[in-house]
């Protein structure tokens, strides 16, 4: 058991006027302070590159979804919002979604489907607003889905700087080392982005 | 036109322009209210219903009454339909006592700006206010809800405890201004800080010659009007609503509209006690017409007034809510002794000056 002594009070402090007072110039200073609240429907939320919006597909500069069909995003997606069905192309990546439809209800903005995209063709927007007058306008299509990757370049940097870390290097770098935890004790090579990266910022990269 | 009518044409006329005045208090209450809630915890507020958010009370109103009148099926109905008039009646009763102004002058005739100029103002002030009292504890017992009638139980035993307080911080004033008339009571206090010339006798706001009762009459105008910091009938954390959580539409609007007009007089009666009620120090010696005089003295008491209604909404949000034992502890232990001392020492300096 712990005792914890109290301090006596003096007389004026347990009389509890002054106490009041200060009290009473401390709301009355907060009046005049500035306000916090947003007035959300005219002044929007300027999304952060790590705020999670809805998923959307990334358009590469030919007007293609990068997206290969391999299905993992359908996989991981905890609420199953994800459903593709893949088709072959002319093109020199031979595989691409010919339907790809994410049901915006269902979805619940997780982030999964992102973290484990191989080609980074599927990533969270900052697109936050959704409207609808029924569940159907919630399916987006392809097209819905499809975006130019100009206007996602700040959270495709985003996460190439966080998880996409030693997929990226051990493709670049070509060295099994560069994974942790895999191969070379964990050390990544001298010389490599991610030792540069973990130099950097420590274990929490 | 003979003496009788023209007095009752004045009287229904005063009956007519402080009925709307109260009422129209509780609007302009209500916006003040939630917006200083909203200013103190760095919010904006409710700014969207017409310029500024002002008409946000009539929309209120509007769904105030477009709510379900619902009574619950085992509730006693006749006192469930009496109690929220049994609680707005009473604070428009003591409104009725207020001298709001300095005698107007009507056709030659002098016109005091009080319906009833009873020579037992003060007394019968506190014996309407406490009244209220009656439609919390009916409207908590009727609605056959525990929390109902927890928080009906806790206004009463509010209520005595702090009207011991009250009544004795006001027994001090009288013994100083030596009436219980509350229009004599403000002419009594012609000067700001100092005594009468001619009789000698204290002639300064109340406030000076008697802080002490001035301190207990306000913080036990709080528990009088059920207020933060002393809000336990309706305290939100442990009752759900106290003595109205039964109640919706109109009937839960009447127990809301009595809160504010009892907040209202009470202002009134400290502002008429304590702050010399319209008189303001260098007013007088402008030598205004009758008419213009009152109209100054008019603004005036309002503005005194203004000033404790805001202090009411600044103080529930500054302060939290008492636990109830602690309530309890300063009505009796601290409020009580404090008056009763403070009556004591009044008496003895009155009596040998």
């Amino acid at each position: 058991m712990v005792l914890v002594k109290q301090r006596k009070l003096s007389l004026g402090e347990r009389f509890y006027f002054k106490t009041v007072l200060v009290g009473l110039v401390y709301t009355v200073k907060n009046i005049f302070k500035k306000k916090i609240t947003r007035q959300y429907p005219e002044v929007k939320l300027d999304p952060a590159p790590s705020f999670h919006g809805v998923p959307v597909l990334v358009q590469d500069t030919e007007g293609n979804p990068k997206c290969v069909a391999c299905g993992l995003c359908e996989f991981v997606c905890p609420p199953i919002a994800i459903h593709i069905v893949g088709t072959e192309t002319d093109r020199p990546i031979e595989r691409a979604p010919k339907t790809f439809q994410i049901d915006m209800l269902r979805c619940i903005e997780c982030g999964y489907c992102e973290e484990v995209c191989p080609e980074e063709a599927i990533v969270m927007s900052q697109e936050y607003e959704l409207v609808g007058g029924n569940r159907h306008d919630f399916k987006w299509e392809l097209d819905q889905l499809l975006t130019p990757e100009s206007k996602l370049k700040p959270r495709l940097e985003y996460i190439r700087k966080t998880f996409h870390r030693w997929r990226v290097d051990a493709r670049d770098e070509g060295t099994a080392a560069a994974v942790p935890g895999k191969g070379g004790a964990g050390k990544p090579l001298q010389g490599t982005k991610v030792h540069a990266a973990l130099e950097r910022y420590g274990d929490n990269y | 036109m003979s003496p009788d009518i023209a007095y009752f044409a004045a009287t229904l006329a005063k009956i007519v322009a402080i009925f709307l005045l109260s009422v129209h208090v509780v609007p302009i209450m209500v916006i003040l209210e939630r917006r200083i809630s909203a200013w103190v915890q760095f919010r904006i507020g409710p700014n969207r219903v017409g310029p500024l958010g002002l008409f946000q009370p009539l929309a209120d109103l509007v769904k105030f009454l477009g709510k379900e009148d619902f009574v619950p099926a085992q509730a006693n109905k006749v006192l469930f339909w009496a109690a929220p008039a049994l609680t707005c009646l009473p604070p428009f009763l003591v409104m009725t006592l207020i001298p709001f102004a300095p005698p107007f002058e009507v056709m030659g005739r002098e016109l005091p700006a009080v319906i009833v100029d009873s020579s037992i103002g003060i007394i019968l002030a506190l014996a309407l206010s406490s009244l209220t009292v009656y439609g919390i504890a009916i409207g908590g017992w009727s609605s056959n809800s525990k929390y109902s009638l927890l928080g009906g139980l806790r206004s009463s035993a509010q209520m005595i405890s702090y009207e011991l307080a009250l009544g004795l911080s006001v027994l001090a004033v009288i013994c100083v201004s030596g009436t219980l008339n509350l229009s004599d009571m403000i002419t009594r206090q012609t000067a700001f800080f100092g005594f009468d010339d001619a009789t000698g006798n204290w002639a300064g706001w109340n406030i000076f010659s008697q802080p002490v009762a001035f301190l207990v009459f306000l913080v036990a105008s709080y528990a009088e009007t059920n207020r933060l910091p002393f809000d336990l009938p309706e305290a939100e954390s442990e009752l759900v609503g106290g003595y109205h959580t039964e109640y919706s539409a109109t009937k839960f609007s009447l127990f809301f509209m009595g809160e504010y007009i009892g907040m209202l007089g009470m202002a009134c009666l400290i502002v008429i006690l304590f702050l010399g009620g319209w008189h303001l120090p260098g007013v007088a010696a402008l030598d205004l017409s009758p008419n213009v005089f009152a109209l100054v003295g008019l603004l005036v008491f309002m503005a005194k007034v203004g000033f404790f209604l805001l202090l009411f909404i600044q103080v529930r949000w500054t302060l939290p809510r008492f636990r109830y034992d602690q309530l309890m502890q300063v009505g009796w232990k601290v409020l009580l002794p404090i008056a009763l001392a403070n009556i004591l020492v009044t008496g003895f300096v009155v009596a040998w000056s």
